[in-house]
């Protein structure tokens, strides 16, 4: 049996990395101490291994062949797409994979019902880099990367959402090796509107208001609550990225979320939020 | 626009998703879509596109609507006639340039003539 040694959630907006000073210093203190604090208790709850879910934005698959979600076999993961380099004013980097864990979500996240596909290799953008350059910034622990479809219609549905993070749970305390610690990160939000006519503001009550559902520990709500038409006023095509932290969500069950941080940093358009679940 | 169906299974079984808003605009098979997603994954053909949009939109198919679109950089029209907003605002940083996409960048500020409400005073 191996064991989930601790879950988290943090947004990934390039402005992190990319014009990082453009916010206000109040503000880049308070996201980088939320980051920090986050890093801090992964560090504790020394994990062998890190599953990271976050949104496609596109970049593996295009808009008409979308899967719900899909995982990396490689034995080393490199980033970022060389595109999105200058975007995110990050260096290229290798990270180790994690084959075998990787097999092992496939064959028996297909058991459990999920849609998810295995591809050899995956592009990362800001969906990795950016949480890898402030978690794991010597990028030694392997790293599991799932992608899912957060912004292309039909998107799998908050319920569906949570119902896999309850399979990743199960299936690192049933089929992975005793000694594995597994770490699992969503990363994505809060709201954003890329491309919209909300894209350079941010909705801090929409964020304010999902980050206290989750600090309440009751699931059910936030599933009654969160919806898709919900997610979509708070920033169309961005916001809908906590999907996957009702993936995170999915494998604490009713455990509080502590926030480590939030900032509505208009500079980087996205409201930043990071949590932990202890 | 819901579709009747004859029974509530019929309908559970169906994935649900907005029905209005900027998702719901988007066409699955808008070029413009197949276009930006190919065009960032290819230092040549980013490069091509700088030197030849009109060899490009036309390599693509694009329809006439979304090549005045582009010429226009009427990013919000591409957005109605069915890209995706995220690769549309890709499209305004392979025109205008990716590094340092702060609010105040080119990209930033062509694709904010074109989408974005009016700055509230401050």
């Amino acid at each position: 049996m191996g064991e989930l040694v601790g879950v988290f959630a943090a947004s990934h907006a390039p402005g992190l990395t990319g014009w990082f000073d453009d916010a206000e210093a109040g503000q880049r203190e308070r996201v980088l101490a939320g980051y920090q604090a986050l890093r801090a208790r992964l560090e504790r709850a020394a994990p062998t291994v890190m599953i990271m879910i976050a949104n496609d934005h596109i970049l593996n698959f295009p808009v008409e062949a979308t899967p719900d979600f899909a995982v990396a076999l490689a034995a080393e993961h490199v980033g970022p797409e060389p595109w999105f380099i200058e975007w995110l004013n990050l260096p290229p980097y290798r990270v180790p994979g994690h084959p075998a864990l990787a097999r092992t979500i496939v064959r028996e996240g297909t058991r459990a019902g999920i849609q998810i596909t295995p591809v050899d290799r995956l592009r990362f953008d800001d969906n990795f880099s950016v949480p890898l350059h402030l978690l794991t910034p010597d990028l030694r622990l392997p790293l599991v990367p799932i992608t899912m479809n957060c912004i292309v219609p039909p998107r799998p549905s908050p319920e569906l959402c949570y119902a896999v993070g309850g399979v990743l749970r199960r299936i690192v305390e049933h089929h992975c090796p005793p000694a594995e610690r597994v770490a699992l990160i969503a990363t994505g939000g809060l709201s954003h509107e890329p491309g919209g006519p909300r894209y350079f503001s941010v909705d801090e009550q929409w964020d304010r208001w999902f980050l206290e559902l989750l600090a309440e520990g009751n699931p059910a709500r936030v599933l009654r609550e969160v919806t898709l038409e919900k997610m979509e006023a708070g920033g169309a095509g961005g916001t809908s990225e906590v999907l996957a932290w009702l993936v995170a969500l999915g494998a604490v069950g009713r455990r509080p979320a502590t926030i480590l941080a939030y900032e509505p940093v208009v500079a980087w358009r996205c409201g930043m939020g990071v949590v932990a679940w202890d | 626009m819901a579709i009747p169906l004859e029974s509530e299974g019929q309908r559970s079984a169906l994935r649900r998703d907005v029905q209005e808003g900027l998702l719901a605009k988007l066409d699955k098979t808008a070029r413009i879509n197949r276009l930006i997603f190919e065009v960032r994954l290819d230092a040549a053909a980013r490069a091509r596109l700088l030197q030849d949009l009109e060899g490009v939109m036309a390599d693509y198919g694009l329809s006439e609507a979304e090549r005045a679109a582009v010429r226009a950089r009427d990013f919000k029209g591409l957005i109605e006639l069915g890209g995706h907003p995220y690769l549309v605002a890709q499209l305004s940083r392979l025109l205008y340039g990716t590094a340092n996409n702060r609010n105040t960048s080119v990209a930033a500020e062509m694709l904010r003539r074109s989408i974005a409400e009016p700055a509230a005073p401050r």
